[in-house]
């Protein structure tokens, strides 16, 4: 049993009759915080696991870890989100979202682990947490607020117009209550999600967002427009001095040393290189700052700080993939464009495809009175006034933004064009109709695992070190800090498994060792990553490009920090076969759901149009490491059955359907769900 | 490397190939780009005109981030290709000469898009300068 890390209960509401209870955490700890329990959470509550996203017995959990709230480095600020999604296509998956800032910390310092949001209410509410006090609130006068307006009003109710930030308050809830400076969190939709926008995100804060899943459209759903904490208690941690001389050795060894920097860009004016020196404000790398001055900005305990805070105030926190959606104004243009995403509540990664659009529009399909007819004006592709009327149109449901509300793989069925458009690669949506992020045509852990998973899965952690340090040091002509061969050795002592688990080479992406490596990645991440929320811009640490030595933090550090916040032992190889058996439990949900192999299969374009451009990776060529540019590269639609075959059998699943057997699910000790399976009729042979 | 005079190099281009160099194109004339930044990874962006193709191609590049460009990232374009784009689509001979003459050095790619920069800062001038003249008379 913990000593630390939990504060002891999970708050339960259900819209629909009002209902407030507690869950004892003691009851999930065994699947260690985030991911983990809220996917149990769901399991235990969702009966009929085939409902709908928007099927008001939907389940949205917002899961803290152990970690959250806590010193921890990296790890502190995370919310995991989950419940049955409405953005993947064709099936709206059992899935995730996560977002950064201070909600996590705050549900901690209020006394919960975590909310599971069930149900549907009459009209619109949010939810108002003060420590252990919770209400269900009318959302007159908040609903059809903007992000940032909504954020604001419910300040000014629970914190209390006259307190300025940073000054010490009392809560309303008793002499004992305690005092804090902080504004509550609040996590909110926009108008996308009060439309039920299947794109449509979940904001907090300035810039902090879960983008994917289309939680935002759920909520919409659920008529709740924001939940709101503020806590004034602290999290028990099992060893604070040990848990302070790890953050301080991670400090030393791991983070950008202001005052005496051990690396620096190789020329003036770089940031994109901060991905490489890891120095603050480093993945706001979109926005020069000669305009408007800045300073870096981090989620709740993080010695990164990669966002950026901007004096004029526009788009604070807004650093990664939704700081490149509109790159053609001035840079002005372009933080409005990311702002008024933030405000609207709408998730870039789809809304970003407007470039298929104009392709549509200059084949002479999309128009006014065209095949697709449109009124937006594209015929001024390359002004603000675009991008503002076409952003506009998805979250207001207007125009031929009533069909991307859909999400734009629906929207190109609709329109007749889903097949022949994601088969040229014109519509690069490579897996469940998500987005194509890094290439699926090389990058495999990423394409394997989002085609076997729910989602683009979203983990930089391991494509930092293998793709974008050398891709970068390629571009500006620099020899890479670390060697191919010298790359490889070093992961594979951080993750136990054969080097040639990253080789990216023609053959090397379908051998075992790389399947091994594939079932490694989501059994870390499922648990490090997304139930104990290290975030991945950080962790893992398998390599440090910027030491003598090159050694990572992984996977020595994991299990240290989680003794020292817990006071429980727990090795890395029993963490992989937790992230094994979380990964089992979502697997279990997504068979209930109608999953089968023969589904989990990329778009067309995937096996049939080759990469053109320089993408770094190491490969292994006639017994040589070295960093190919894997020019050339498809898929093999044969080669990743055979993939598929030998990945179930690696995780004891049937290889003929993909679905988990009993003896693996009780060997993880998941009998009740080797049950339900078993009564659907989809337990594995 | 090879440093170009660009004034040097090119002729005043006349109105007639001015107007075609700066046109709006069309989807089967259009140029693919391969834009790179860590957040999104590559993403294929489609170019329908000269001064887009400049924008993302420029105003990409490392040396620009902090200074007077607003985007970052790497843009790719297979130099073949963009050749022939010049010469054939844009039907700018002149420029498409001078850029394949630079990228036939055996130089990495970011010194080859270092080494046409000039190349485009004036021909784009030039154009743009006629173009004026052309809309005020
Ligand atoms: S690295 Fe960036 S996104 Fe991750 S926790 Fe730190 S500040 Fe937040």
């Amino acid at each position: 049993m913990a000593t630390g890390g939990y504060v002891g209960k999970i708050l339960y509401v259900n819209l629909t009759d009002g209902r407030i209870e507690e869950i004892p955490t003691s009851k999930y700890e065994q699947w260690g915080g985030g991911h983990g329990m809220g996917s149990a959470v769901f399991f235990d509550l969702v009966k009929d696991k085939t409902i709908d996203g928007f099927d008001p017995e939907n389940v949205v959990t917002f899961m803290t870890s152990p970690f959250s709230g806590t010193l921890t480095p990296s790890a502190s600020g995370r919310t995991e989100v989950q419940g049955i999604g409405v953005q993947s296509y064709p099936v709206g998956w059992f899935t995730r979202a996560n977002f950064g800032g201070r909600f996590s910390a705050e549900l901690k310092y209020a006394g919960w682990d975590g909310i599971a949001i069930q149900g549907k209410a009459e009209k619109p509410v949010w939810i108002n947490i003060v420590n252990g006090e919770v209400s269900i609130e009318d959302a007159v006068g908040i609903w059809g607020l903007n992000t940032h307006e909504a954020q604001q009003k419910i300040w000014s109710i629970v914190g209390g117009d006259e307190a300025e930030n940073g000054e010490w308050r009392g809560m309303s809830t008793g002499r004992d209550s305690g005092r804090t400076t902080q504004r509550p969190a609040v996590v909110t939709i926009g108008v996308a999600g009060e439309n039920l926008n299947r794109n449509a995100m979940l904001l907090h804060d300035s810039g902090n967002s879960a983008g994917q899943g289309g939680f935002g459209g759920v909520l919409g759903s659920k008529n709740l427009k924001a939940v709101s904490v503020v806590g004034t208690g602290s999290v028990p941690v099992a060893d604070p001095a040990a848990l302070m001389d790890l953050r301080m050795e991670l400090q030393a060894g791991f983070a950008y040393n202001v005052e005496e920097p051990v690396l620096e860009a190789p020329m003036a004016d770089f940031p994109f290189y901060g991905i490489i020196t890891r120095s603050p404000g480093a993945s706001t790398v979109m926005w020069k700052g000669k305009d408007h001055p800045n300073r870096p900005q981090g989620c709740i305990g993080c010695f990164r700080a990669c966002r950026r805070r901007w004096e004029n105030g526009v788009a604070n926190g807004d650093g990664c993939a939704e700081s490149t959606y509109w790159m053609m104004g001035t840079q002005d243009e372009n933080m409005a464009a990311t702002h008024l995403l933030d405000q609207l509540g709408l998730n870039h990664y789809d809304a970003k495809n407007y470039s298929y659009l104009l392709a549509l529009y200059k084949m002479g399909i999309l128009g006014p009175g065209m095949q697709i007819d449109t009124k937006l004006p594209f015929e001024n592709y390359k002004s603000y006034a675009f991008i503002e009327a076409y952003t506009k149109a998805i979250a207001n449901r207007e125009d031929i933004g009533a069909d991307l509300a859909e999400g734009f793989a629906r929207a190109a069925e609709k329109w007749g064009r889903y097949e022949e458009d994601t088969t040229s690669g014109i519509l690069a949506l490579p897996n469940w109709g998500f987005s194509e992020h890094y290439d699926p045509r090389i990058e495999v852990e990423w394409s394997y695992g989002s085609i076997l998973g729910d989602r683009d899965i979203n983990e930089h952690g391991l494509n930092t070190h293998v793709h974008w340090a050398p891709q970068v040091q390629a571009m500006v002509k620099q020899a890479p800090l670390v060697p191919a061969e010298q790359l490889v050795n070093l992961i594979a002592e951080a993750t136990g498994l054969e080097p040639e688990g990253w080789d990216y080479s023609p053959d090397g992406i379908y051998a075992d060792a790389k399947i091994a490596a594939v079932a490694w990645h989501r059994h870390y991440s499922r648990f490090w990553i997304q139930s104990m929320g290290m975030c991945d811009t950080a962790w893992p640490m398998l390599v440090n490009q910027v030491s003598e030595d090159h050694k990572g933090a992984t996977p020595e550090y994991e299990p240290r920090l989680f003794e020292a916040v817990t006071g429980t032992v727990l090795s890395y190889e029993d963490s992989l076969e937790l992230g094994r058996k979380i990964w089992n439990l979502d697997k279990a949900i997504w068979v209930l759901q109608g999953r089968h192999r023969d589904q989990e299969v990329h778009t067309g374009y995937v096996y049939s149009v080759p990469t053109t451009a320089p993408y770094f990776l190491p490969a292994k060529v006639d017994g040589v490491w070295d960093y190919s540019t894997c020019v050339g590269r498809t898929l093999d639609r044969e080669k990743w059955e055979g993939v598929k075959t030998r990945f179930f059998e690696l995780e004891g699943w049937d290889p003929a359907t993909g679905w988990p057997t009993r003896a693996t699910l009780e060997a993880l000790d998941l009998s009740a769900v080797a049950d339900e399976l078993d009564a659907a009729g989809k337990l594995g042979a | 490397m090879v440093e170009y005079e660009a004034e040097e190099l090119f002729a005043q281009p006349d109105a007639e190939l001015a107007e075609r160099a700066m046109r709006e194109l069309s989807w089967a004339e259009r140029l693919t780009i391969s834009k790179m930044n860590p957040a999104t990874g590559t993403e294929n962006v489609d170019v329908y005109n000269l001064p887009h193709a400049v924008l993302h191609l420029f105003g990409t590049r490392w040396d620009r981030l902090l200074l007077d460009g607003s985007r970052a990232g790497i843009a790719y374009v297979d130099t073949t290709r963009f050749v022939a784009w010049l010469g054939d689509v844009v039907g700018d001979k002149a420029l498409a000469e001078a850029v394949a003459e630079c990228f036939a050095q055996d130089v990495s790619y970011e010194e080859k898009i270092e080494a046409i920069k000039p190349l485009f800062k004036e021909r784009m001038s030039q154009y743009g300068a006629l173009m004026i003249e052309t809309a005020v008379e």
